[in-house]
Parts: C-alpha cells; sequence; structure tokens
C-alpha cells in the first residue's frame, strides 16, 4: 500500500525530516503488509473489544479535590503570565 | 557490605533490620557506593534520589531504635520506572522533551510505597515514553544487561530490570503495555509481574496505551513480587478503571490442586529450541508435584501481534498529542500554532516514539479506520475469548515469555518489525486484560536467563504467584 506521509505526519501535527520521511514509509508499509493478516479473519459476529475494562458506570462524588498545589503545575508551563498559561496567539 | 547488598531480598532486609543486623542507613549508603561504580557501565539509572533516600532511611531507623512496629517494605530500597511521577522529581520518560520537566504530584502507587515507608532510590532507564522492547530508544543511551553487557536487558522496564538483577535495587517498579515487565525479567534473570487490568492505579504514569498499561513489580523473589502488589494494588478514585482489591495469597502447597495448560500456538517456529526445552522442563517440574498439565488451544494467537500493533498505536498518538509544546517542554518558535506543535514534536521526540504517532494516526485516519482499527478492536475480543474458553478447562496457562534470548545493542534496532515480534509471547496478555508473571528458569548459572510465563485468570495473581512460590522451593 502506497501511504502519503505528508498527509499523515500533518494530522500527527508533527515535522519529519526527509530521512525520517523515506525511513517511516517504508516501515509502515513493512508493519501494513504484515498487519494485513487480519482481513483474513472472520469478524462479521463479533462486537469490538473498546477497551481493559469490565467496569461499567464508574463513577465518582462531584467534589472539589485539591490534591497538589497549582502553582506545581504552573511552573513547568513553558510560558507564563501572572499563574496563567501563555499561549500563542490564535486569532489575528 | 556490596555481597550483602546483592544478596538482599525485600524479605530478607526485613528480617535483617528487624534483627538489627543493619540499619536502613548503612543498606542505602552501601547501595549507592556500589551503584557509583557499577551504573557507570550499565546506565539503568536516569536520576538518583540520595537527598530524599538518606531522610527516609533515618526517619525508619528512628523508629526502630524507639521499638516502633514497622511495615514490611519500610526502609527498603526500591527503583521506579522514570514514566512514574515522584512528587518534587524529574520525570523524564526518557525522552528529551520532558529532558526537564518537574513532577506536580505522587502517582499513587509512589503515596501507596511512601505509606509503606520504602524508599526510592532513583528512577530507572526506559524506551522512550515505554515504547520498546530493548531500552535502546532512550534519549539517555541504553542500559546494558547485567549478565553480559553487549546485550540488550529488553524493554522497555529495562533499567528497572538491570537494576534488580545487579543488585542496585532491592525491587523496582515498572509498567507493562505489551511486555515491558516481563519480557526484561526474563532477559534479565529476575521476577515480573504484570497485574490484572485495573488491579493497579495507573494515577501518575504517563499514558502509553491506557486500554493496556497496568504497573507492576520487579523482583528477585516471588514473594517479594507479591509483597510489592499488595502494597500497590486496589481501588483508586483517580483511575477509574482500578477496583477494590482484597489480595487473598495462598501457600505454594495449596497450589498442586491447580491444572496448568500449556498453549500449542506458543510452540511456533522461530521459537528458540533453548527456550522450548526450558518451558518442557519446568512443566515436568509442576507435574512432579502433582499437577495436572494440559494441552490446550488460543487459536487466534498469530493474529495478536496484528492487532496489538494497530490498536497501541492508535492510543499512543492520542495520548502522545499533549507533548505539544503548549503545556510541557520547550515550546519551539513558529509562523502560526501548527508550526509550533510540528517543530516541538518534531525536535523532542525519538523515531520509535514519531514511528507509532505516525501509524497510529494512519489507522485512526478516515478512509482507514474500519479496515484496521474497528477490525483490530473486534480480533482483540477473539484473543480474549480464547483464553475464556481455555481457563473453562485449565486454572493457568503456561508459556515461553520470548521467542528468544537476549539479543544484542543494535542487532535488532533497524528492523522494527523483528524488533516487535519479541514481544510476540507477552501482548496476548495485556490485549485479554489478564495478569501474568514471569519467573527465572532455575539451573542456568553461567548462562543468559531464560524465564517462564504464568497466565492467569482475572483477579488470580494468588494462583500464579503461588505456583511461582512453589517452583522457587523445588
Amino acid at each position: 500500500m502506497k501511504i502519503d506521509i505528508n498527509h499523515i505526519a500533518h494530522l500527527a501535527r508533527i515535522k519529519l525530516t526527509d530521512n525520517e520521511r523515506e525511513k517511516f514509509s517504508e516501515d509502515l508499509e513493512g508493519i501494513l503488509n504484515y498487519v494485513s493478516e487480519l482481513q483474513e479473519v472472520d469478524v462479521s459476529q463479533i462486537l469490538p473489544m473498546t477497551g481493559g475494562t469490565d467496569v461499567v458506570n464508574a463513577f465518582r462524588h462531584f467534589d472539589e479535590i485539591s490534591d497538589f498545589a497549582s502553582q506545581e503545575i504552573v511552573a513547568q508551563f513553558p510560558e507564563k503570565e501572572e499563574g496563567f498559561l501563555k499561549v500563542p496567539k490564535i486569532f489575528e | 557490605m556490596e555481597d550483602t547488598i546483592k544478596q538482599l531480598t525485600l524479605s530478607s532486609f526485613h528480617d535483617g533490620l528487624r534483627k538489627k543486623k543493619f540499619s536502613a542507613t548503612e543498606i542505602t549508603k552501601a547501595l549507592f557506593e556500589y551503584i557509583d561504580v557499577e551504573d557507570k557501565d550499565i546506565n539503568a539509572y536516569l536520576s538518583l534520589h540520595q537527598e530524599t533516600a538518606f531522610a527516609q532511611a533515618a526517619e525508619v531507623d528512628v523508629a526502630i531504635m524507639q521499638d516502633k512496629a514497622f511495615g514490611i517494605l519500610a526502609g527498603a530500597p526500591v527503583a521506579v520506572k522514570d514514566n512514574i511521577l515522584i512528587k518534587g522529581t524529574k520525570t523524564t520518560a526518557a525522552s528529551k522533551i520532558l529532558e526537564n520537566y518537574i513532577s506536580a504530584y505522587d502517582a499513587s502507587v509512589i503515596e501507596k510505597l511512601k505509606a509503606e515507608q520504602a524508599i526510592f532510590i532513583g528512577k530507572t532507564n526506559l524506551d522512550e515514553f515505554a515504547m520498546g522492547s530493548s531500552t535502546e530508544n532512550s534519549a539517555y543511551g541504553p542500559t546494558r544487561n547485567p549478565h553480559d553487557r553487549t546485550r540488550v536487558p529488553g524493554g522497555s522496564s529495562g533499567g528497572s530490570a538491570a537494576a534488580v538483577a545487579s543488585g542496585m535495587a532491592l525491587a523496582a517498579l515498572g509498567s507493562d503495555t505489551g511486555g515491558s515487565i516481563r519480557q526484561p525479567a526474563a532477559f534479565c534473570g529476575v521476577v515480573g509481574l504484570k497485574p490484572t487490568y485495573g488491579a493497579v492505579s495507573r494515577y501518575g504514569v504517563i499514558s502509553m496505551a491506557s486500554s493496556l498499561d497496568q504497573i507492576g513489580p520487579l523482583t528477585k523473589t516471588v514473594e517479594d513480587a507479591e509483597l510489592m502488589f499488595q502494597a500497590i494494588a486496589g481501588r483508586d478514585p483517580h483511575d477509574a478503571t482500578s477496583v477494590e482489591y482484597s489480595y487473598k495469597k495462598i501457600t505454594p502447597q495449596k497450589t498442586s490442586s491447580l491444572v496448568i495448560g500449556i498453549p500449542d500456538e506458543y510452540f511456533v517456529d522461530g521459537l528458540d529450541s533453548e527456550i522450548a526445552n526450558e518451558i518442557q522442563n519446568v512443566a515436568e517440574t509442576f507435574k512432579k508435584q502433582g499437577i495436572t498439565i494440559k494441552r490446550v488451544s488460543l487459536p487466534h494467537t498469530k493474529y495478536a501481534l496484528s492487532a496489538y500493533y494497530i490498536v497501541m498505536p492508535a492510543e499512543v498518538s492520542t495520548n502522545l498529542a499533549r507533548f505539544d509544546g503548549i503545556r510541557y517542554a520547550e515550546r519551539r518558535t513558529g509562523e502560526n500554532l501548527w508550526d509550533i506543535y510540528d517543530e516541538t514534536k518534531g525536535a523532542g521526540f525519538g523515531p520509535e516514539t514519531k514511528r507509532r504517532i505516525i501509524l497510529g494516526a494512519f489507522v485512526l485516519s478516515a478512509g482507514h479506520y474500519d479496515a484496521y482499527y474497528a477490525k483490530a478492536q473486534k480480533v482483540r475480543r477473539l484473543i480474549a475469548q480464547d483464553f475464556d474458553q481455555a481457563f473453562n478447562d485449565v486454572d493457568v496457562i503456561l508459556s515461553p515469555v520470548t521467542p528468544t534470548l537476549p539479543f544484542k545493542i543494535g542487532e535488532n534496532i533497524n528492523d522494527p518489525l523483528k524488533m516487535y515480534l519479541s514481544d510476540i509471547f507477552t501482548i496476548t496478555v495485556n490485549l485479554a486484560g489478564l495478569p501474568a508473571l514471569v519467573v527465572p528458569a532455575k539451573g542456568r548459572k553461567g548462562k543468559l536467563p531464560i524465564g517462564f510465563q504464568l497466565i492467569g485468570q482475572k483477579w488470580k495473581e494468588a494462583d500464579i504467584l503461588g505456583l511461582g512460590k512453589l517452583y522457587e522451593l523445588l
């Protein structure tokens, strides 16, 4: 299968070098070729297994939780101002 | 002292503390001295926590001096995989993108071990974001296998496995998404437990593939794995998949009524004959104890690797989308917002991480979702149903852990498919959400380690740990 690596990299919002584009295209072709064996399995009567847990409706009380001080999280932001996360301009 | 610390297990350490043969501070000091020399070559640790470790040790020693009661893990020096948060310390996930990230809180497993007064020696190396089978995908250099330093320790919890195997920690925490505790345990000759999905909270662990990830211990003995598991298991409101779990251990003697199944599909071409022989020996050993051994069939095993390499990267590509330079990492500059995402991820992620993000984005993309992702989820159910069927006949399944012995550093790094094949016997367990224990086969002194895998039914860690303890006694 031919893969449009530029399109996929764009979807993933990730910049690839020319070498990476070439190598990943080859790798992906190999991997997709390998996993194509799944097409021979009859799953017409099978429901998808959408997660790992059998737990249903795991609720918790809607309480305020303050496990940690917000400044520890703010401290990790690449850009901040007066305790807020500073983000790049989105609208001109 | 170096010989003493190499021999120590969690339970013999506790015994020594109780009999006042040594103090927690003495052992901690000796351990750091040993690490200082040994880890130059092995590279199991990414960071060491001397200051807090000595403070924790002193607290335990004071309690003991005052004849206060102390828990079974009190003062025990433990290593932690560097994708698990310890408040106020670096957690890198072995990625350049988190090079300077300081954990804002404790993971729930860390909170639990702190309550037990365990000591955290440091954070261990891994494949970036726990993606790999050799620890070569670390941004901070590979870890070496203590049994043969030209070989890999396995991965992704390779640092934790190497630390325990070389005696640089009494026990360690790892995470297991497709075999990342069990495969390195087998390669390094230590015990590794991947608990039932939902047995241990993942809160505070950097997510890889959330429907598969579990945390578990790597230890020197099965008894130690049981101690660690008991300490970390249970419901945590911060992880909605976690459940109440009151673990009831069984004695090795009580395991004789269990029936072990051996799956035909796990003895395939490509399985090293030395490993196949060892598994047969292990089966014979159990048989001599009066345990019934049966053949079982898990017919969809051959599709597990394919299903896994669709489901896992799909989840990876969504989980890792958060590392976009907005809230973490150094934000790269760009013309617009998209440039910032592109540049930050392009510069911060290593090749394997990028490969899996790209693969995940592909299988989730319009036009390919049904053929790949939806299909893989259905095949995943068939794999889980195979185990349900088999467990009608048997209690536990015995299998190899890896198809090969530990490979050379550099041997598989440029061939992703070949690398992925080293997880072929472990990923089925994650897809089905089952618990599995890896125990090193006996009588391999001077040879490369081989492990065997005991797969249990959900919430029946007691069965596999009981059998593991029995094997160690023989």
